[in-house]
């Protein structure tokens, strides 16, 4: 059998990429490594000693993908350190806040990456000649994530809107009317782009592993945003004051970011995960979707993740429909959000895209944060990922170096790490 | 296609990194910006996609590397340039603006005229506000970016 050295190694000038790394000789595995670096968690520093009316603005900025996600948790952190309600409105505008940015991950994930390897191109820009329509599709669904996001976050990224204690800005009735319109239209969209992938689906590696998965669970609802801390292993419910002893960080010696573990070695968090605990919760035409690529609940191979994924893009749409309908019959009321300092420490945890993500602040009795953790679930992912690998690597060594290579992208990709996600720069030679 | 959008790129809060944000909002309160569109779009570089769509001219700020001095800015379109960021498609975080360009490109919605502001960094590192080097010729940029734009400088209000 051939010598397989796989090496998918880059280094960027500012931050560290995830790196594949490979060795076999004879069908002898020598090597089988997914290396990290850490996650910036310099957030965690910057934030000490600032206002806790700055917190959620600061920590936005962790990511571009994820920024609505991180300001939530953040908010909700602040108002149980500061013991603040927020009003059933604001609620449920923050949730249709989150589901923008759900709805915009997703289709990027599922349009983007994982659509050109099912169809076996390099990216996204080949596929709009051969398909152009699927394409558009996912254009339209990734257009309207983003132009919700602006509408509830004030911009399309890193958003203006949330306090601690509510909005700073609030929605009109015409608005949620418009935004009612767009969702009801994009229906049809999501049918065709689940449509797509499901005659696509196929091409998705059939590498099934026992693992365990957890999420958020909330008794009556398919939750992104209110629960506490659920486990496939177990039917114990933790709560998210205690999230330090689900995730269990420790350090390992090829990577720089600390990986988690709960009941097993190495556990999954994300899409498949909540659709594990939660999908007898999905509403009806989520779970048409589910049936249609007979998506059960305890699937475990990390490849469905993304039809996980189409699935709950159907879910947001119909979940948001409900709550606009809630809204608008109740009508928009003025609210300003109040909020005093006090010393206290709180927790925040919401479902990001790509799963479930903590954070913890203690303040001062000036509202100044003395101490901040944050757990995201790309660092809770990484041990699975290597756990996968593992198992992967021996069932698919005699299929060549670039089948190897390309299935461990692939891999990789289905989990959608967020790295390189705090900066955005240019690396230019001029020609 | 018609109107102008501005697109500041990258993370304020690790300083040279967020040089086209920051331009922004200066921009937004030196400038009458009347009739154009402000983009503060961070890291979420995909988001470039939808904010160009169908405008007329793109202005496009982000930090740079160049290989110059540090504090240069230049200007260039993507043709001027070829990118050497290492991304090999693993994460959604990756951000190519080529790449997105590119794509907007093939969908036929791309602005006639996209003009890139490259900035080269002192400093990227944790922290808020930009380096020394940079905030010298912070005035410098403004100048040349109002100069691309046609924008004329905010008159203070009279009593």
């Amino acid at each position: 059998m051939a010598k397989i050295d796989i090496n998918v190694h880059h280094i960027t000038r500012v931050e560290g990429h995830g790196n594949i790394r490979v060795r076999a000789t004879d069908g002898t595995i020598e090597e089988v490594q997914w290396q990290v670096p850490e996650a910036p968690r310099f957030f965690e520093a910057m934030v000490r000693g600032r206002s806790y009316e700055d917190i959620q603005t600061i920590v936005s900025r962790i990511c571009g993908i994820c920024s609505v996600t991180h300001s939530l948790a953040a908010t909700k952190a602040v108002e149980d350190a500061l013991g603040l309600e927020v009003s059933e409105q604001t609620d449920a505008l923050r949730i249709l806040m989150h589901y923008g940015e759900q709805l915009e991950s997703h289709s990027l994930h599922v349009g983007y990456l994982v659509a050109p390897d099912l169809l076996g191109q390099k990216s996204v820009v080949p596929v709009v000649a051969s398909h152009p329509d699927v394409v558009k599709t996912v254009i339209k669904i990734h257009r309207l994530g983003n132009e919700w996001m602006e509408l509830l976050g004030g911009r399309m990224t890193h958003p203006i809107t949330l306090k601690p204690g509510g909005m700073s800005k609030l929605p009109t009735e015409k608005q949620l009317l418009g935004l009612k319109e767009r969702l009801t239209d994009i229906v049809a969209d999501l049918n065709t782009l689940a449509g797509f992938v499901a005659s696509v689906a196929d091409k998705l590696p059939a590498f099934d592993r026992e693992t365990e998965y957890i999420s958020l669970k909330s008794g009556d609802n398919y939750t992104f945003y209110h629960g506490n801390i659920a486990s496939t292993d177990t039917p114990k419910v933790v709560d998210i004051h205690e999230f330090e002893s689900v995730v269990n960080e420790y350090v390992t010696p090829h990577s720089t970011a600390k990986w988690t573990k709960w009941h097993r070695d190495s556990y999954a968090v994300g899409a498949l995960a909540r659709f594990n605990i939660n999908s007898e919760l999905l509403l009806p035409l989520a779970k048409k979707t589910a049936e249609m690529f007979g998506l059960v609940k305890g699937s475990c191979n990390p490849y469905l993740n993304s039809v996980a994924q189409v699935v709950e893009c159907v879910q947001i749409v119909e979940h948001s429909l409900q709550l606009l309908d809630e809204l608008l019959t109740k009508g928009i009321r003025p609210e300003t959000p109040k909020s005093a300092p006090r010393a206290g420490e709180g927790v925040g945890c919401v479902e990001a895209p790509r799963g479930i993500l903590f954070h913890r602040y203690a303040f001062d009795n000036k509202g100044l944060c003395t101490r901040a953790n944050i757990c995201i679930p790309t660092n809770q992912n990484h041990a699975n990922i290597q756990k996968d690998f593992e198992a992967l690597v021996p069932q698919i060594l005699d299929q060549g170096q670039d089948k190897v290579r390309l299935l461990l992208e692939m891999l990789v990709r289905s989990y959608d790490p967020c790295i390189s996600c705090s900066t955005h720069y240019l690396d230019v030679e001029f020609v | 296609m018609n109107g102008t959008v501005v697109i500041g790129l990258g993370n304020p809060l690790l300083r040279d990194e967020g040089v086209g944000v920051y331009l922004l909002q200066q921009l937004a309160e030196r400038y009458d910006c009347d009739g154009i569109k402000l983009s503060d779009l961070g890291t979420s570089g995909m988001s470039v996609l939808h904010v160009i769509a169908h405008k007329k001219k793109a202005v496009i700020m982000d930090c740079a590397f160049m290989g110059e001095k540090a504090g240069t800015i230049k200007r260039f379109t993507r043709e001027d340039v070829r990118s050497v960021k290492p991304v090999h498609g693993i994460s959604l975080h990756e951000g190519d603006l080529f790449s997105t360009l590119a794509l907007s490109e093939s969908l036929g919605e791309c602005p006639e005229q996209v003009v890139l502001f490259g900035i080269e960094p002192a400093h990227i590192e944790a922290g808020e506000g930009l380096s020394p080097e940079l905030t010298r010729q912070t005035a410098h940029y403004l100048a040349v970016l109002a100069a691309e734009l046609g924008l004329a400088e905010k008159q203070p209000p009279t009593a």
